[in-house]
């Protein structure tokens, strides 16, 4: 699939300290990239240096194959951006606030009214079109930056943080936004919520210091940090006994912990049981917890959470300069 | 993006935003009391109400007070131009606009200069109280405005690149007044070393030398090169102050 940014080998300096170092990786045409670090690892000044704002000192940028050092004015045409603050003008109402983004935008006038309502009508502010932004709740200021970076129909769409100190609420409806712009627009997402990019991202890229740790499909990341697979069963009857058949009959091979179910009013427990990634035991498992007349309810297989494969990634020492595809390689 | 559209959008938000705080309106009230009551001395100390006791006794003295007061109001009136644009992240918005480097900053000039023609225009009931009781010389009131615009113009554009240096407003508007008032001191510094090549080098360079020849009514071609060569520093100043941003 062609890409709608590519970065390689960006390098950005503030006064000596890299903020940036020797970053590459691409987003997809059409896809939600997500963007994850801890705090301080080069994701806002990244995000700067995509949208142009800001001037690497070495390394490039492609935004739709052109370079946005040279093609600045043209592309900043096709960028969408909704920095960590959200630039607003805080005495303007949301309405006069997105029209006047709209003029600057390029929109062209005879157009201006029918993108504002639609904008507005998208981003749920047609409540509030006529209040003082000044005066709105965060959820609702996050949305207006949301649709001051959308009002002019960029191509990429760049969000920072964007469900930053909302109530779980507002996050929900701020995701179910950024799930109807997908397909129709690139969008580079960096957000702190895990289980967000988990939700809206197919692809990731997880930095830290500056430097890209991985990048790639979710489900790539995830098999190289995932050693083992992961299996969840719930079964009516298990005890020491059954546990001493289970650790005779596979051994060391599969890796199990039980634990009786607290909630449950009828008697239930729960396995956990690890396999390595190249023998599937799952068939001789499954026989075995019949045979042994468990009552087996369920059986189904766990992946690695973006919190564990973000742990695992950012965890002291694992800075590595080359993403994942080309450590695959 | 259309020129004229472009800075007709943010000079009319810009307006917008000066209309909306009262500090537009305390100024204007305050600047023009000051001037009034100067004006009613004045007229009161003339000893003779002629045609040319008129202009050198009233309206001479009058507008080189306005000139001196904008020296106190043009810092106060440009300091938010880009600072608070700064503070508030909303640089980055216009920077990513199809608006080009040239429209934000003569966007933002235009802006400061309509405010400040808008607190000037109230005391050109001055001259017009003159004009009923026979006060005709309306050539020097008219280069005495013209006058007054070019200094609010050098003025200005020191308050806008004041302005994009910092993110707080009243740096702004004191390193603007220190600079204007330091270019006015200047002169004066120099005026007592009696070296008449650096007197008129410095003197070139000081607003208030350009001013004079408006208020006599003696408009030199200098003045105005002047006028446009310092307006042409400040706004590259300006300019590379903003891009510095993104450095």
């Amino acid at each position: 699939m062609e890409n709608a940014i590519e970065v390689n080998n960006l390098t950005k300096e503030f006064a000596q300290i890299k903020a940036v170092s020797n970053m590459t990786f691409s987003v997809k045409k059409g896809s939600i990239h997500g963007f994850l670090g801890p705090n301080g690892s080069g994701k806002s000044t990244t995000m700067n240096l995509i949208c142009g704002l800001l001037v690497p000192n070495s390394g490039e940028i492609l935004i739709g194959g052109k370079k946005i050092e040279t093609d600045f004015d043209q592309l900043k045409r096709s960028i969408g951006f909704l920095p960590e603050d959200p630039p607003l003008y805080k005495n303007m109402l949301v309405e006069e606030y997105i029209k006047f983004v709209a003029g600057i935008r390029g929109v062209p006038n005879s157009k201006v009214k029918k993108r504002v309502e639609t904008i507005l009508a998208q981003c749920g502010l047609e409540k509030v079109k006529r209040r003082r932004i000044g005066n709105l709740s965060l959820g609702y200021t996050q949305k207006v930056g949301v649709a001051q970076a959308l009002v002019h129909d960029p191509d990429v769409v760049l969000l920072d943080e964007p469900t930053r100190g909302l109530d779980p609420e507002a996050v929900d409806e701020m995701r179910k936004l950024i799930k109807e712009l997908k397909g129709e627009r690139t969008l580079l997402l960096s957000s702190h919520l895990l289980n967000e990019v988990q939700n809206l991202c197919s692809e990731i890229t997880i930095i830290k210091e500056g430097q890209v740790i991985q990048n790639g499909s979710l489900s790539e990341i995830r098999s190289l940090f995932q050693q083992q697979r992961m299996f969840k069963a719930e079964v009516r009857k298990f005890n020491e006994e059954i546990y001493q058949a289970f650790r005779l009959r596979f051994g060391k091979v599969v890796n199990l912990n039980f634990e009786k179910k607290k909630e449950e009013k009828s008697e239930e427990y729960s396995l956990n049981l690890k396999m390595p990634k190249t023998d599937d035991l799952r068939s001789e498992v499954c026989n075995f917890l019949v045979d042994k007349k468990c009552g087996l309810l369920s059986f189904s297989e766990e992946s690695i959470g973006v919190e564990e494969i973000f742990r695992l990634a950012t965890a002291e020492g694992n800075v590595k300069e080359n993403s994942l595809k080309e450590s695959l390689l | 993006m259309n020129l004229l559209r472009g800075i007709i959008l943010t000079t009319k938000k810009e307006l917008n935003d000066y209309f909306g705080s009262p500090l537009v309106y305390i100024l204007t009230g305050l600047f023009n009391a000051i001037i009034g009551w100067l004006f009613f001395n004045y007229l009161v100390g003339a000893k003779n109400l002629t045609l040319l006791n008129l202009s050198h006794s009233v309206l001479i003295p009058l507008f080189g007070n306005i000139n001196f007061l904008f020296l106190f109001l043009v810092p106060l009136l440009s300091m938010k131009l880009f600072s608070e644009e700064k503070k508030f992240k909303t640089l980055d918005l216009l920077f990513l606009s199809h608006l080009s480097q040239t429209q934000i900053i003569f966007s933002k000039f235009l802006a400061g200069l309509l405010i400040s023609l808008f607190i000037l225009s109230w005391t050109i009931v001055f001259p017009i109280i003159l004009g009923f009781s026979g006060y005709n010389d309306w050539g020097l009131v008219f280069s005495s405005y013209l006058g007054l615009v070019f200094s609010i113009i050098t003025y200005l554009w020191v308050g806008l690149f004041c302005s994009s240096l910092t993110e707080n407003p009243i740096i702004s508007a004191l390193t603007t007044f220190c600079f204007l008032l330091g270019m006015m001191l200047m002169v004066l510094t120099v005026n007592a070393t009696h070296i008449e090549i650096l007197n008129t080098f410095f003197q070139y360079l000081s607003s208030p030398f350009h001013y004079e020849s408006f208020s006599r009514g003696s408009i030199k071609s200098y003045n105005l090169v002047y006028i446009c060569s310092f307006s042409l520093f400040f706004y590259f100043l300006t300019s590379k102050s903003l891009e510095s941003r993104r450095w």
